[in-house]
């Protein structure tokens, strides 16, 4: 493979203010097809922005001004003639506490595809079938289809909302501490849901967890301040880190 | 159904197949020493001695993996004993070679006139050893302490043969010093052999903690 074509998102100078505050400051960053990046820092240091500028998902905070560019394969993805919906569902998001709609089992994983044009009760039947069968959740959930998303366990609804947005057939999905609210099994087999969409999928991750961060991911990024202070292999990061600031924040001694 | 951490079980699994292969090249390099040996055929020594570099290579890669499951994993109870007894096991397995490398360069002093005894306990020796470390890799493969009981048997039989061989050699060069330039090295060769030993025991005995949890000196 051409090493340009390892990458599937490649993030050129990009610098994010809002109002007059300089969130992300210089943001230069290639993510490789087919991996699971995570991004690591303390609280506020820009890591979440980072993730949703991915899927333009600062456009809709008022005052936010982005500058810089995001390349989605071969596409600038701030272009002016970007269709964000579009973009939105090449690109899709799971949220750190799942979001499940007040709606059955089935028509939670149905909606994106029919919203994106999918009528065919056949066709929905079958994406539906296959997204859960994906995300682990099709034998728990085959007999209650038709029961409300919401009787689900935390650790199932998120298993759900991986399952919506694989239902729209994108190229990269962003989770942002998509295990925060789980207990620890579900967080593990998050995890191992992310290692398997992986082989067909791009994967960002933002996580609070330095362990899961080095648990699951093949690339870290270390931010602070709203910059990148390093970025590589998780295994180089986890044993090597290059610099002093993401030694001691991945040691505990972070001040 | 997702399985958690199918990934790791795996990477476990392959870290010990690493093991698996550095352990069969070892086992090669003792069988070839000691042909080498019996039929002063040094281009055959050279050739074990060469072998060594691909098991120090391994030891490095196993090292690596360890050091990247221990730092990215979070290894607990049965995981976390399963790669510390990775790390040491190719420690030992790398020392056996050393040994056989050792055991190949001493045998260039004897390569070029003949014998003045036959070799026959060094290649008993050498048989045992060899044994003991496919038993040991056997047991680490099919967890069966039982195979692990019995090295440690073969191990006292590997001493036995070492000082008797010691005090034999000893009682020749007494009698004869002319016969010094053969039997130094070949005490060493015993000795060689009596470390290689040693270090399988200290095989046995990792296997002997994955299984129970239980650190300790199995030889007597």
């Amino acid at each position: 493979m051409d090493q340009k074509d390892c990458y599937k998102i490649r993030i050129e100078d990009l610098n994010l203010y809002f109002a007059t505050n300089h969130v992300l400051k210089g943001i230069n960053l290639d993510i490789r097809k087919n991996s699971i990046t995570a991004l690591i820092g303390p609280s506020g240091c820009g890591k979440s922005t980072l993730l949703r500028c991915i899927n333009r998902m600062n456009d809709v905070i008022d005052e936010v001004r982005i500058v810089g560019r995001i390349f989605l394969g071969h596409e600038d993805i701030y272009a002016d003639d970007t269709d964000v919906t579009h973009l939105r569902k090449r690109v899709g998001m799971v949220f750190q506490r799942p979001v499940a709609f007040p709606l059955s089992i089935y028509e939670n994983v149905a909606s994106a595809p029919r919203v994106h044009g999918v009528s065919h009760k056949e066709t929905l039947d079958n994406i539906v079938t296959s997204s859960l069968t994906k995300v682990g959740l099709w034998d728990e959930v085959a007999d209650k289809l038709h029961k409300s998303a919401l009787n689900l366990s935390l650790g199932q609804q998120q298993q759900l909302c991986v399952a919506r947005v694989i239902a729209s057939e994108p190229e990269v999905i962003l989770l942002d501490e998509p295990c925060s609210a789980l207990d620890p099994i579900s967080t593990m087999k998050i995890e191992e849901l992310m290692r398997q969409l992986a082989e067909n999928y791009t994967v960002v991750i933002v996580t609070h967890s330095m362990q899961q961060a080095a648990r699951a991911s093949d690339c870290t990024v270390f931010m602070l301040s709203g910059e990148i202070i390093e970025s590589g292999p998780t295994g180089e990061m986890f044993t090597s880190p290059r610099d002093s600031r993401t030694e001691n924040y991945i040691t505990g001694r972070f001040r | 159904m997702v399985k958690p951490r199918r990934r790791f079980e795996q990477e476990l699994v392959e870290l010990e197949q690493l093991i698996l292969r550095m352990g069969a090249i070892s086992e090669d390099m003792l069988s070839r020493m000691i042909q080498a040996l019996k039929e002063r055929n040094t281009e055959l020594a050279e050739e074990t001695v060469r072998m060594d570099d691909q098991v120090d290579a391994l030891n490095l890669e196993i090292e690596t993996i360890c050091i990247k499951l221990i730092a990215t994993q979070q290894p607990q109870a049965r995981d976390l004993r399963r790669i510390i007894a990775a790390l040491k096991i190719a420690g030992d397995v790398e020392r056996v070679a050393d040994y056989a490398v050792d055991i190949c360069l001493v045998g260039r002093e004897l390569a070029d006139k003949p014998l003045f005894k036959p070799l026959e306990d060094i290649p008993k020796m050498q048989e045992i050893v060899k044994r003991m470390l496919h038993e040991t890799l056997d047991a680490f493969v099919t967890r069966d302490l039982d195979l692990v009981y019995k090295m440690i048997a073969d191990d006292e039989e590997v001493d036995t043969l070492y000082e008797n061989l010691y005090v034999e050699l000893k009682d020749f060069m007494k009698q004869d010093p002319s016969l010094v330039d053969q039997a130094v090295p070949l005490i060493l060769i015993t000795r060689y052999l009596e470390r290689i030993a040693d270090h399988i025991t200290n095989i046995g005995e990792r296997v002997f903690y994955v299984e129970t949890g239980e650190l300790k000196e199995l030889h007597v």
